[in-house]
């Protein structure tokens, strides 16, 4: 009996100390340099639920965020999809193809508009199906776009090939290892790479953590041209290609996340910072008083508010650029901006 | 300085441990239980008479039920959190993570204190002796409805096994969950290497001591007061363990 209590002591005070340095260890102590991004192409993709196991309080700050609302659900809108629709291939102009659907099967909805499914037999992977319309009872479904193709002198619903999922509903286009866990929409995972080892090793450098991130959608691009060459057509993420115009980014000191938050909304719900652009300025600009509607000019042409305000701080002043607000699509005309914008993609 | 990437043969083995770790775990808990439901009434108890008797003998002091009770409970806490962090579902045992991670580590320490000791106190009595192979030869008997007794010592060949199995797995269990509590003074890949072990070693663990709990309760009626009030009774001790009760005669 005695000897019992003697091995019971010793093992006692044995993971005492074991136990004892067991606060603080999240830190790397180990001088090891780990390959990001060999690492997550070795990982596997575990889904939100996943992360949200530690981090919940991130998960619940980015819920709030326009990220989080990009690509809902069906169960978010009290809209009714149990309804067979016949549809046509949109996307094929000889002898498109045509399939009845339950709008129940569908993916979710992008933007609160497009009704994103895949369609057995047609041509292409995903397809804007059907539109929401927002009217006085919530949202009402109809056709993302109609046109008689049997000529039975009815027009037939035509869906859409849907051309937005790398950037509103990247789950969907996702490659790699356990993509069945992630939702259709913006996830941690969309940013944060597949997450399988960070959530099994704790390790930081197992996971993305950098703007390179948000340059994935909020990008420099590839700004369309007019036929002749000579102007830019505005493109949806028109503001952020300009702010590799700024001398926010050139200067090599300022990167997105130095105004924008990444997990959490401000008073005014939007991804910012300060409470308001003022505040938001304020934090490095002390004693100067910005105009928004000149710093960062919204385009009085952008036909579906889908032009974010320009990120060029200045660089490229709105009068400068020669827009002409009689053509429909906004557009660079002057030769020097645009080549400054060419010379920026190189 | 170099970089670590991870090893690609354990990447891959890593991805596929997490692609059927759901089915592991189900295979491991319910999958046994059906096993032992279909023993229960296929075969059946053995030696139903023995569970009637007068407990009188004692077969476990107090220190050895002591010694498994904290290793009973503490290991039934670890498996609940442990699956639910192995299936990322913490929320669904109404916890937070840290909460459930704090429960994991302090009932760790009560797992490691008493399975060190359990290993030590049963040692002697779990070294294999020759009649052991004819215990093996009718798998103890429960295969079958008759009853049979082969020769056994204070603990019979299937619980010397059973003694190993979890000694192996409770050592390779314990380390890997000391590396993964102290992530920042291991290597990516040792650290990987921990994961999927103590993933493993849990698995066998939890499937093994379902087994062991049905073979001490129902499939052996008089054997469950052993880990209660440590009793037996003269018979049961002289059926299933002759060469101990011959031992313990003598003395």
């Amino acid at each position: 009996m005695r000897k019992h209590f003697l091995i019971s002591s010793l093992l006692v005070l044995v993971l005492g100390l074991i136990l004892s340095g067991c606060a603080g260890n999240e830190t790397n102590t180990k001088k090891e340099k780990i390959d990001t991004k060999e690492v997550q192409q070795m990982s596997a993709y575990i889904g939100t639920d996943a992360c949200i196991t530690c981090h919940s309080e991130t998960g619940q700050g980015f819920a709030m965020t326009s990220h989080a609302g990009i690509f809902k659900s069906l169960d978010q809108y009290n809209t009714d999809f149990k309804q067979m629709v016949n549809v046509w291939d949109g996307a094929t102009k000889e002898n498109p193809a045509t399939k009845a659907i339950n709008l129940e099967d569908t993916y979710g909805v992008m933007m609160d508009s497009y009704v994103v499914g895949n369609i057995d037999g047609f041509s292409q992977e995903l397809y804007r199906v059907a539109s929401l319309e927002k009217s006085e009872q919530g949202y009402e479904l109809v056709a993302a776009s109609l046109k008689d193709y049997n000529s039975d002198g009815i027009q037939d619903w035509s869906a859409k090939a849907y051309s937005c999922a790398e950037c509103h509903s990247p789950g969907l286009v996702a490659q790699g290892l356990g993509i069945k866990n992630l939702e259709p929409g913006i996830s941690c995972e969309t940013c944060h790479g597949p997450g399988s080892i960070h959530a099994q090793t704790k390790r930081k450098e197992a996971i993305s953590i950098n703007q390179n991130a948000c340059i994935t959608c909020h990008t420099l691009g590839q700004p369309s041209e007019t036929e002749d060459g000579s102007s830019l057509i505005a493109e949806n993420h028109y503001g952020t290609r300009n702010w590799f115009a700024s001398d926010h980014y050139t200067s090599g000191y300022v990167n997105c996340l130095s105004c924008h938050t990444s997990h959490e909304v401000n008073k005014e719900g939007s991804m910012l910072k300060g409470d308001n652009f003022t505040e938001n300025c304020a934090s490095c600009h002390k004693d100067e008083n910005f105009d928004i509607e000149e710093i960062m000019w919204k385009n009085p042409t952008d036909l579906h508010d889908h032009v974010t305000r320009d990120h060029s701080f200045g660089a490229i002043p709105y009068e400068k650029i020669g827009d002409n607000p009689e053509t429909k699509e906004v557009e660079i005309t002057d030769p020097k901006i645009i080549k400054k914008l060419k010379s920026l993609i190189k | 300085m170099t970089y670590t990437s991870t090893n690609p043969l354990l990447a891959n083995l890593n991805n596929l441990y997490l692609e059927y770790i759901g089915l592991i775990v189900l295979l491991s808990t319910v999958g046994v239980l059906l096993g032992i439901a279909g023993h229960f009434v296929i075969i059946g108890p053995n030696a139903k008479r023995l569970g009637k008797l007068k407990p009188e003998i004692v077969r476990l002091t107090p220190f050895e039920r002591t010694a498994h009770f904290v290793r009973m409970l503490s290991f039934i806490i670890l498996a609940v959190t442990g699956i639910a962090f192995a299936l990322f579902h913490v929320g669904t045992l109404g916890l937070s993570y840290v909460a459930a991670y704090k429960i994991h580590l302090v009932f760790a320490a009560l797992f490691t204190l008493s399975s060190l000791n359990s290993i030590f106190i049963w040692l002697k009595d779990s070294i294999f002796k020759t009649y052991d192979r004819d215990w093996f030869k009718v798998m103890g008997g429960y295969l079958t409805r008759k009853e049979i007794h082969p020769p056994s010592g204070r603990f019979n060949a299937g619980q010397k096994a059973f003694y190993w199995f979890s000694t192996f797995f409770s050592i390779l269990i314990i380390f890997s969950g000391l590396m993964l509590a102290y992530p920042g003074k291991f290597g990516l890949n040792s650290l990987l290497w921990a994961s999927v072990l103590h993933g493993i070693s849990a698995i066998g663990l939890i499937a093994g001591v379902i087994a062991h709990a049905y073979l001490g309760s129902l499939a052996n009626p008089g054997t469950i007061g052993t880990i209660i009030h440590g009793k037996v009774s003269r018979e049961w001790a002289k059926n299933h363990h002759p060469q101990w009760f011959e031992e313990i005669e003598q003395k």
